[in-house]
């Protein structure tokens, strides 16, 4: 440590006397009535908050579609726009009803 | 009698409402606390409004004080923030502008005191430069004559910190006064 440095400090930093209106000045500040915040200041950040969340909390909307059986070109598009699903429909099996079952999928 | 109570019984006198108490604390410490701004932030005004919230702080949270560590550490303590939240809250545009005003208002009775006086004005300009928290090791060091351990329980950090700071400082201040 530089010794010249350190005298400096020392000479420069002094202490001082505070001014005499200090006392005043505290005595002043104690007796005025405390700011109250704004309403206005909270307002705008919590509708701020309040949208964002709001939109946050939306769920991605997706399009809604009538699957009927009657309207296969519809049924493609529609799946053409889904992840993982390509490829043209399979043909529709006919579905045989003999002795009162399907024989696929169902026992009655 | 309030003016020979030592800072204990004062505190305990200030919490019984004792308006006699409060001034007797503000006398004790005024100085030490306007100094401390002052030589941080180097602008009367500034000083003036630290020290301003700094009493007001102690006075509304002195119930709040229970003795675990020194009445004036407790006080130090204030003015650090207080001058610390102050400097996030605004910055000197003109720093030189007072130490100019100060060298050119000095009496012109010799050229001696007003070299010192120019000098010191250089040496506060260059602490200012510093960063906030090595500012405030050179101030407690050299303006209140803290030792290393009182401005580490003082600041919250390690006595090894405090001369870190210290020490960086010298040499930032070194470096800056070196044309002097």
């Amino acid at each position: 440590m530089s010794d010249w440095i350190d005298l400096q400090l020392a000479h420069s930093l002094t202490p001082t006397r505070a001014p005499e209106e200090l006392w005043a000045r505290i005595q002043g500040a104690q007796h005025q009535p405390r700011r109250r915040h704004s309403p206005i200041r909270w307002a705008v950040p919590a509708a701020l908050a309040a949208g964002v969340m709001v939109v946050l909390a939306q769920p991605v909307r997706q399009e809604h579609f009538e699957l009927t059986a009657g309207r296969p070109a519809k049924i493609e598009r529609w799946l053409a726009h889904q992840p993982g699903e390509s490829g043209p429909l399979r043909p529709v099996v006919a579905i045989q009803d003999r002795d009162g079952s399907c024989r696929q999928c169902h026992v009655l | 009698m309030v003016m020979e109570a030592s800072d204990h019984e004062l505190v305990e006198a200030c919490k019984q409402g004792d308006r006699d108490a409060f001034r007797t604390l503000f006398e004790t410490y005024k100085d030490k606390v306007y100094s401390i701004a002052l030589r941080f932030c180097g602008d009367e005004s500034q000083a003036m409004d630290i020290a301003q919230d700094t009493f007001l702080k102690l006075f509304s949270s002195l119930q709040s004080f229970r003795g675990d560590s020194a009445f004036s550490t407790w006080v130090y303590r204030l003015v650090v923030n207080c001058c610390l939240d102050h400097k996030r809250r605004s910055w000197r545009l003109i720093p030189i502008a007072d130490e100019l005003i100060a060298v050119l208002r000095a009496p012109g009775d010799s050229l001696k005191s007003v070299l010192h006086m120019e000098m010191r004005a250089r040496v506060r300009s260059a602490v200012e430069t510093l960063t906030p928290d090595m500012r405030m090791v050179v101030v407690l060091r050299y303006t209140e004559g803290l030792s290393y351990e009182e401005i580490a329980e003082v600041m919250g950090c390690s006595v090894g910190t405090v001369a870190s700071r210290l020490n960086r400082a010298h040499k930032a201040l070194e470096r800056k006064l070196s044309n002097v």
